[in-house]
C-alpha cells in the first residue's frame, strides 16, 4: 500500500511538473516539484532504504525532463537528498519544518541556477531576479503545501493500543 | 552517521553512475538512453494526461477571457446594430432611387408636357386615401386641376394649390371621375370613386358603352376625353363585373394601377 502511495505521489508530481506545467506556472515559473519532493522525503523518511530508492527514481525522472542538464540534475538531486538525510539528525533545536525549508531553498537555488547555466551557458543578475528567484519562491511555496499532505499520507503515525481483555 | 550508511553509499554510487553514463553516452552518441527510456515509457501516460491538461487549459483560458469576450460581444452587437441601420438606410435609398429613376423616365417620356416632381407629404386622415398632400405648390408652378401621375399610372388631380403644398383628390374619391378606355377592346366609360370601394382601395367603372365587352383582368387607361387627363395613362385593371337585370353591363370594379396608400414621389403635369 505504501509503495502505491509513493508511486502515486511521484507520478502526480511528475505529471504536474511536465504535462500540467503550463497550467500551474505563474508568470512562466514552474516549480521543481520532483526535486523538492525527493529532498523532503529523504529528510522525513524513517527508512534509509526507502529514501534511497526514492532518491534514485526522482533523480532519473527529474533528469529525464531536464534535457542536456541530465547529469547535473541527477547528481544534484542525489547529493541534495543525501545532504538532507544527513542534516535531519542535526540542529534539532530548530523546528523541523524550518530546517526542511532551508534545505529545500538552498538545494533548489543550486539546482535551478546550475540547470539554467548549463542550458544557456550564461547567467546574469536580471535572470537571477526575474527568472530564477520566482521559480525558487514558487518551489518553496509548493513544498510548504506538500509538507502537510506528505505527513498525512506517507508519515502518519499509527497509534498502538493495548488490547485489554 | 546516516550520511554514510551503506544504503546511501549505494544510492549515491547508482546516481553517480547514471549521471556519468548519461553524460558519456550523450556526448558520444548524441542521445541520452536513460532519458529516452524514461520518456518512452512515460510518454503514453503523458499523452493521455495532456488531453486533460489541454481541456483544463482551454477551460481556464475561456473563463479568463470571458470578460474580453463579453466586451467584444457588446462591441460587435453595437457594430451589428449600426450596420443593420445603415443597411436599412441603404435599402431605403435604393428604393427611393428606383422610384425617382422611374419618375425621371416618365418625365422624359412626357417631354411634350410641362411636369414637376413632388413628394407626398401626408394623407388625409379621415378617409381612405381619397386626398393626399404634396410638398410643392404654386411656387413650383402647380395649379388647381393639374394631373398627378406616377410611372405606374394615374393618381388624381390637384384640387387646391397652396404656395408650398398641394392637395390632390385621388381617383378613389367619390367625386373623382376619369374618362377611361378598355385597352383590349377600345370601349369607353367613366371611372369613378366610391366610398365603399375606397375602403378596399378600389374604384368603379360605369357609363360604359352597351356594346363594350369586358372581362376580369382587362386593363383600362385614360381616354383623354374631358381634357383633364392625357390619354394612354394606366388607370388599373378590372377585378369584378356586375350586370343589370337585363343582362347588360352595370359597372365594373377596378383595382388602381397605382398603390395609392404607398406613394412616395409623384409627377404633376402642369397646365394640361
Amino acid at each position: 500500500m505504501r509503495i502505491v502511495k509513493l508511486g502515486v505521489w511521484v507520478l502526480v508530481l511528475y505529471l504536474l511538473q511536465t504535462v500540467f506545467g503550463r497550467l500551474i506556472s505563474i508568470y512562466g515559473a514552474v516549480p521543481s516539484l520532483i526535486a523538492a519532493f525527493s529532498v523532503m522525503f529523504s529528510f522525513l523518511a524513517p527508512d534509509d532504504k526507502e529514501a534511497a530508492y526514492i532518491t534514485v527514481i526522482a533523480a532519473v525522472l527529474a533528469g529525464s525532463c531536464a534535457g542536456h542538464s541530465f547529469p547535473f540534475e541527477v547528481l544534484l538531486i542525489g547529493a541534495g537528498s543525501v545532504a538532507a538525510r544527513g542534516l535531519a539528525g542535526y540542529f534539532k533545536h530548530i523546528p523541523r519544518l524550518l530546517r526542511l525549508m532551508v534545505i529545500v531553498m538552498v538545494f533548489t537555488a543550486l539546482l535551478i541556477t546550475g540547470g539554467y547555466y548549463i542550458a544557456n551557458r550564461s547567467i546574469n543578475v536580471n535572470t537571477l531576479l526575474y527568472v530564477l528567484l520566482p521559480q525558487l519562491i514558487y518551489t518553496m511555496a509548493c513544498a510548504l503545501v506538500m509538507y502537510p499532505f506528505m505527513m498525512r499520507t506517507l508519515f502518519k503515525k499509527t497509534e498502538k493500543r493495548l488490547l485489554v481483555i | 552517521m546516516k550520511l554514510f550508511d551503506k544504503k546511501w553509499r549505494v544510492a549515491l554510487v547508482v546516481v553517480a553512475v547514471i549521471a556519468a553514463s548519461g553524460f558519456v553516452i550523450e556526448h558520444f552518441a548524441g542521445i541520452n538512453p536513460i532519458s529516452a527510456a524514461v520518456n518512452s515509457v512515460l510518454s503514453p501516460i503523458k499523452n493521455g494526461f495532456s488531453y486533460i491538461a489541454q481541456s483544463i487549459s482551454n477551460g481556464v483560458d475561456f473563463v479568463w477571457e470571458m470578460r474580453a469576450y463579453k466586451e467584444d460581444n457588446e462591441k460587435l452587437a453595437a457594430a451589428n446594430a449600426d450596420l443593420k441601420r445603415r443597411n436599412r438606410d441603404i435599402e431605403a435609398y435604393r428604393e427611393e432611387n428606383a422610384r425617382l429613376q422611374e419618375l425621371l423616365e416618365l418625365k422624359n417620356s412626357l417631354d411634350s408636357l410641362d411636369t414637376v416632381a413632388a413628394r407626398v407629404i401626408s394623407y388625409s386622415g379621415t378617409n381612405n386615401c381619397e386626398f393626399i398632400e404634396l410638398g410643392k405648390g404654386s411656387l413650383s408652378g402647380i395649379a388647381e386641376g393639374d394631373t398627378v401621375i406616377t410611372p405606374d399610372g394615374v393618381v388624381g388631380k390637384v384640387t387646391e394649390a397652396g404656395p408650398a403644398y398641394s392637395i390632390v383628390k385621388t381617383i378613389l374619391a367619390p367625386s373623382a371621375a376619369v374618362g377611361i378606355r378598355v385597352t383590349r377592346t377600345g370601349g369607353t366609360g367613366l371611372a369613378e370613386g366610391d366610398d365603399d370601394l375606397a375602403k378596399e382601395q378600389q374604384c368603379k367603372v360605369s357609363f360604359l358603352d352597351r356594346t363594350t365587352t369586358m372581362i376580369v383582368g382587362d386593363q383600362i387607361e385614360t381616354s383623354g376625353s374631358g381634357g383633364i387627363y392625357p390619354p394612354g395613362l394606366a388607370v388599373g385593371s378590372i377585378v369584378s363585373i356586375s350586370a343589370d337585370s337585363s343582362g347588360g353591363l352595370n359597372h365594373a370594379v377596378v383595382e388602381p394601377a397605382v398603390d395609392i396608400d404607398r406613394l412616395g414621389e409623384v409627377l404633376v403635369i402642369k397646365g394640361n
